[in-house]
């Protein structure tokens, strides 16, 4: 790969949006100094920045109640997401059966369920690993069982006539194949994983971000909610990243050009 | 040797079933190439595909050193190869070659060094660690040839290896492909559709008709052995592609 197109490529997608970023939080700060708003409606940037610094032992602390969580939630996620992804493909029964629960599942309203999970489950990380589970487990298994379903059948009758077996034909066609499908669902899935984590905390936590944000909004520090917001999308931008990176490792055939 | 007789296979239900090959039958002598020429849809891969072992007839036998295995006995009797290169692109183009061995339990190591150390003979020398996109497409043919050799089974199983080649590739390889019989030896059954490639490569040509597919004619081509990359450019070779292409033809048009 030559740098110089690497290198463009790189300015252009971090500086377009920390620019675009940039106007817009200039345009607040104006209209907010212009307007005379009452803080307590909505704060400027600098109060918000100022007021987050000074509560920066608070948030910190939070975060990592929630980043725990959303480690041990998405995690937990993964292993089943891929479990039940090759169940899907290796048994029809199997397909029909869970397919429309799968996608049932999407439409549950979760807030209105994550209260119901802590009435079950207490006010523990389990329910919080649920909700968790519920925002990202169903594109992964969609993302991996679509990838699984991809191998065709000249691909598969080559791996016959070597006598593979079924186990074989996973884990040296299948299974690669379908990374790059299992990546799509799992960046999609470290979007909502935070955000997960925040549902779950609402319905019923001591601690967390999701507790911080409720406590600042009902004491009037808008300024905080927005600090612990911008908290939330670091984090979740940080988890997206993180797989982006991973992909990148496991799967830099992906990244390559196909012809020479 | 391999003897297929009156092999029929059908797709679909009852009523609405497509008849691909009808009362199919040919022989294969040990040590012998047999061509399979035909229109495309013709159901040469289908046959192909039967003897393979990757799908079961409907009708006929399907005869293998005067045993009659099930499919599933047959699919590691012959060395199959198909017409796309099926190389891996998460696989380096020496991992490629000795998945085959590896599938069949050949330690990794083994597996590798034995593929190794024939990528010079097959034009491949240098490429081991290349990943397949890095390769022309006449060398991603050969070692997907390589692929299947390596398995070393003694008869071969092509379909249509240098059908998706551009022109001059495809002479070059099967030039390439000629040279390098004469060294291996072994059976095999060459699937195509052009007439030079089968004169050129073939003890025996077979020609199919389309729908139903059958066999319309055989003809013995009597050029000497070994055969050189230009075997098919004297006169005899001329007269025998000439008519084969009248074959084919005559074939096509009565579909």
């Amino acid at each position: 790969m030559n740098g110089r197109p690497l290198q463009r490529e790189l300015i252009v997608s971090v500086a377009a949006p920390i620019g675009l970023v940039l106007v817009v939080l200039f345009g607040w700060q104006a209209y907010v100094w212009l307007s005379g708003i009452r803080p307590q409606t909505l704060p400027g940037p600098i109060r918000i920045v100022r007021e987050s610094v000074e509560s920066a032992g608070a948030i910190w602390e939070h975060s990592l109640v929630t980043m725990s969580e959303v480690a041990a939630g998405f995690a937990i996620s993964i292993v089943c997401a891929l479990a039940l992804g090759l169940l899907l493909d290796m048994s029809a029964t199997v397909r029909r059966a869970v397919y429309p629960l799968i996608v049932a599942s999407q439409a549950v309203p979760i807030p209105v369920v994550a209260p119901l999970m802590i009435v079950w489950f207490g006010f523990g990380v389990t329910p919080k690993i649920i909700v968790i589970g519920l925002f990202t487990f169903v594109p992964i298994v969609l993302g991996f069982a679509a990838g699984l379903a991809a191998t065709e059948r000249p691909t598969t009758d080559l791996m016959r006539t070597f006598g593979a077996s079924r186990w074989q034909m996973y884990r040296y066609v299948k299974i690669p194949a379908a990374l790059p499908d299992l990546f799509t669902g799992l960046r999609i899935a470290a979007i909502y994983a935070v955000l997960g984590a925040i549902f779950g905390e609402l319905a019923g936590a001591t601690d967390g971000l999701g507790i911080f944000l409720e406590q600042s909004r009902l004491s009037f520090r808008t300024d905080l909610v927005f600090g612990a917001i911008f908290v939330v999308t670091i984090m979740s931008y940080a988890l997206f990243l993180a797989v982006v990176l991973l992909e990148r490792r496991v799967i830099p055939w992906r990244f390559q050009r196909r012809e020479p | 040797m391999l003897e297929v007789e009156g092999v029929g296979k059908r797709y679909g239900s009852e009523e609405r079933a497509v008849v691909a090959l009808e009362d199919v039958s040919l022989t294969v002598a040990d040590g012998e190439f047999a061509a399979l020429v035909g229109p495309s849809g013709c159901g040469k891969t289908t046959l192909l595909n039967l003897i393979a072992g990757l799908d079961d007839a409907d009708q006929g036998r399907i005869v293998v050193d005067g045993q009659t295995p099930a499919p599933e006995d047959r699919l590691m009797r012959f060395g199959y190869m198909p017409q796309q290169d099926m190389l891996f692109p998460w696989r380096t183009v020496l991992e490629n070659v000795s998945l085959g061995l590896e599938v069949q339990g050949v330690p990794k190591r083994e597996a590798r060094d034995r593929a190794a150390e024939l990528f010079p003979q097959f034009g491949l020398g240098g490429f081991e660690q290349r990943r397949p996109h890095e390769l022309s497409g006449g060398m991603r043919q050969r070692a997907s040839f390589l692929r299947t050799y390596l398995l070393g089974r003694p008869f071969l199983l092509l379909d249509e290896p240098f059908g998706a080649l551009d022109a001059i590739t495809r002479a070059q390889l099967q030039g390439w492909f000629a040279e390098t019989w004469n060294r291996i030896g072994g059976s095999a059954l060459l699937v195509t559709h052009d007439p030079h490639e089968a004169v050129a490569l073939s003890d025996r040509v077979y020609v199919m008709s389309p729908r139903p597919g059958r066999i319309t004619n055989v003809l013995e081509v009597d050029l000497p052995r070994p055969r050189t990359a230009r075997a098919a450019e004297t006169e005899a070779a001329h007269r025998l592609i000439d008519a084969l292409r009248h074959e084919t033809e005559s074939a096509g048009v009565s579909a």
